[in-house]
């Protein structure tokens, strides 16, 4: 009876105050984890292009790649929203791909954001062009131990597109620019400082005469350093990709010969962009791929940072 | 007026009921597509892993113990039921529920037989539920279904307006309703977590009944499972995480007692509804994500509050109680 006397009540004042529909463009952007420095960034760089654009945008955040269920239900609350477009970060391309079959069929123009959903009617891709990440860390570690020698890969996880893409640009290069070098040991157990640390560790028993390092990540190439270190071996010359504090402080001290790495301010500006095109049914780029930058210890004070992580002080 | 609010307070499952509609009206008036049915509906499927935990939980809290692999064991449950649903069809989905109940067994025998404390004894089942998840996941990845339309109609399908797992979910709540009302379980598990010493002395085998409490909250995050698998099409290792507190907040703010014996099915899924349309109105009104997050602690907090204020309110009226008649004897 209260009950019904209640919602009676909550009735009236909605239809009394039923504000009216706002104008302007609202874009929705599904995160899967604001706890990841990659995600705060992308993030600047899609809220900097919406302010810019005017448009309203609806941030919602899955707190952890393990958190599929959640970010199901956050698609589906951005699907309510009425959003124009969305843009998306899959915590899992595969499972997240039949709620965003829901947004595509309500009409919503769907982006995907360098964790790409598993849906072929996606109206653009963005994402960082791995394989010149590869490449570039080829070029510099090539040169850094002069054309010849052996050299070691601690690739990364086996079948995750950024790794795969990213290997494969150093192999080649590899094979085409260095014809001297001969990459013996590829690693694929590692995706992390520690395992790094312990693969790295059997290399410097194993290969004896190893003359470089290539590492997926710079959390990997801190671990491979740290073995190497442990071990007494100088001399041995690592690259990597990203530029983590970490991987900063050991270009400048010389630790780490060069790191390559994404745009990934420039890559949430691209998505907003592409989103917000999509939703006024203009021309839409649909497939962005940001060029990879090379840092080394003559530009790392220098390089322009702007593009590629968010300021200090950015909270999403 | 004062009538309306006792009444509210007195009754279980019209706190969480009270709640739900605030934040209903509140959202409603900020975004006008809150209030619609196409809302309700989605709120409906998204809350349907929450409320089958939540569910499952009150069995737990009946017994006066917890639950806190939940979470864990819908996650291993949706990777069982995925390696068997690829395996043998349909059909596999049932060994999904059977992991939950497995699990169930063991935090049942560890907490009545052994006499471990529930918190403990379901940390210990959730890190190996979690383990056991990796372990044949292939390192927790995503166990993906082959033809998986079939079961995703269920999540994305509509009967009646709500989407089929809906449906099925609170198919599964009015059961556990039910058999807490009308069966001699249920009334056992009841009365066995209003006063276990009395349970004893009437000669009932307490000791079974209390085992059969955390199997039906295991039972509960198996189907939990099944319901995740039905919105990914897959099965997800490590997913679940924060869920088993959340199931506990959908409970004590429902009604059902952490001191035992009381429960209260639709108050258990009333605050389900009401935790995820709280975070649902969030998710759609565009705040940042970390004030949202303070937002939803700090109303769960005061939920649960009002919810457990007339017991509070007991307490003290027998402590002043009790202090008078010490007063009067000296």
């Amino acid at each position: 009876m209260t009950l019904k006397k209640a919602l009676m009540a909550a009735a009236v004042t909605l239809v009394a105050f039923t504000p009216s529909g706002a104008s302007a463009e609202t874009i929705g952007f599904s995160v899967p984890s604001l706890a990841n420095s990659f995600w705060v960034s992308a993030t600047y760089g899609v809220q900097k292009a919406a302010d810019a654009a005017g448009v309203e945008l609806v941030i919602v955040d899955a707190g952890g790649d393990a958190n599929t269920v959640q970010q199901l239900s956050q698609i589906q609350d951005l699907i309510q929203r009425g959003v124009e477009a969305m843009i998306v970060g899959a915590t899992n391309g595969e499972s997240v791909a039949p709620v965003v079959e829901q947004a595509l069929a309500a009409g919503i123009k769907v982006v995907g954001l360098s964790s790409l959903p598993a849906n072929k009617d996606l109206s653009a891709t963005v994402g960082a062009d791995h394989y010149d990440m590869g490449k570039l860390q080829a070029e510099c570690l090539g040169s850094a131990i002069g054309g010849k020698g052996e050299v070691a890969m601690m690739a990364g996880p086996q079948g995750q597109f950024w790794s795969d893409r990213r290997a494969d640009g150093f192999r080649e290069t590899i094979a085409a620019e260095y014809p001297d070098i001969t990459i013996v040991a590829e690693s694929r157990l590692a995706d992390n400082r520690n395992d790094a640390l312990r693969v790295a560790e059997d290399w410097t028993q194993r290969f004896p005469d190893l003359a470089g390092v290539y590492s997926a990540t710079d959390d990997m190439a801190a671990g491979v350093i740290g073995a190497f270190d442990a071990a007494g071996k100088t001399g041995v010359k690592f690259s990597a990709s990203n530029l983590s504090p970490t991987a900063q402080e050991m270009i400048k001290s010389g630790k780490l010969a060069c790191t390559s790495i994404q745009k990934i301010v420039a890559q949430g500006t691209a998505a907003l962009n592409a989103a917000l095109a999509a939703a006024r049914g203009e021309k839409v780029e649909t497939n962005v791929v940001t060029p990879a930058l090379l840092v080394a210890a003559d530009n790392v004070n220098s390089v322009d940072l702007s593009d590629v992580v968010a300021p200090a002080d950015y909270r999403p | 007026m004062t009538a309306i609010v006792s009444r509210l307070v007195r009754s279980r499952a019209s706190v969480a009921a009270f709640f739900l509609l605030l934040v209903w009206c509140v959202f409603g008036l900020v975004n006008v597509r809150y209030f619609t049915l196409a809302n309700a509906a989605s709120i409906a499927l998204q809350m349907s892993v929450l409320a089958l935990l939540a569910t499952g939980q009150m069995f737990a809290l009946t017994v006066r113990g917890f639950d806190i692999s939940v979470g864990a064991v819908a996650a291993l449950s949706s990777v069982v039921a995925a390696l068997a649903w690829n395996q043998f069809g349909p059909a596999g989905l049932l060994a999904g529920a059977a992991a939950g109940i497995a699990v169930g067994t063991i935090n049942g025998l560890l907490v009545a037989v052994v006499g471990v404390q529930p918190i403990v004894a379901t940390l210990g089942t959730l890190i190996g539920a979690r383990g056991l998840s990796l372990l044949i996941s292939n390192s927790g990845q995503v166990v993906p279904l082959q033809s998986p339309q079939m079961i995703l109609g269920l999540a994305y399908g509509k009967w009646l307006g709500l989407a089929p797992l809906a449906w099925l979910a609170l198919a599964c709540v009015a059961f556990a309703a039910l058999m807490l009302r009308y069966t001699l379980l249920g009334r056992r598990i009841v009365m066995f977590g209003s006063n276990p010493d009395a349970a004893r002395l009437v000669g009932m085998n307490a000791m079974a009944v209390h085992v059969a409490a955390y199997q039906i909250t295991g039972l509960f995050a198996g189907l939990a499972g099944l319901a995740m698998v039905m919105r990914a099409g897959g099965g997800l290792p490590t997913d679940g995480g924060g869920m088993a507190l959340q199931s506990i907040a959908s409970a004590v703010i429902g009604g059902t007692a952490l001191t035992g014996g009381i429960a209260s099915p639709l108050g258990s899924v009333l605050g389900a509804a009401f935790i995820q349309s709280l975070a649902s109105g969030l998710n759609m009104s565009g705040i940042s994500p970390f004030t949202a997050e303070i937002a939803i602690g700090a109303v769960i907090i005061t939920a649960s509050s009002v919810s457990i204020a007339p017991q509070l309110a007991g307490r003290l009226r027998a402590r002043v109680r009790r202090n008078r008649e010490t007063k009067n004897d000296t």
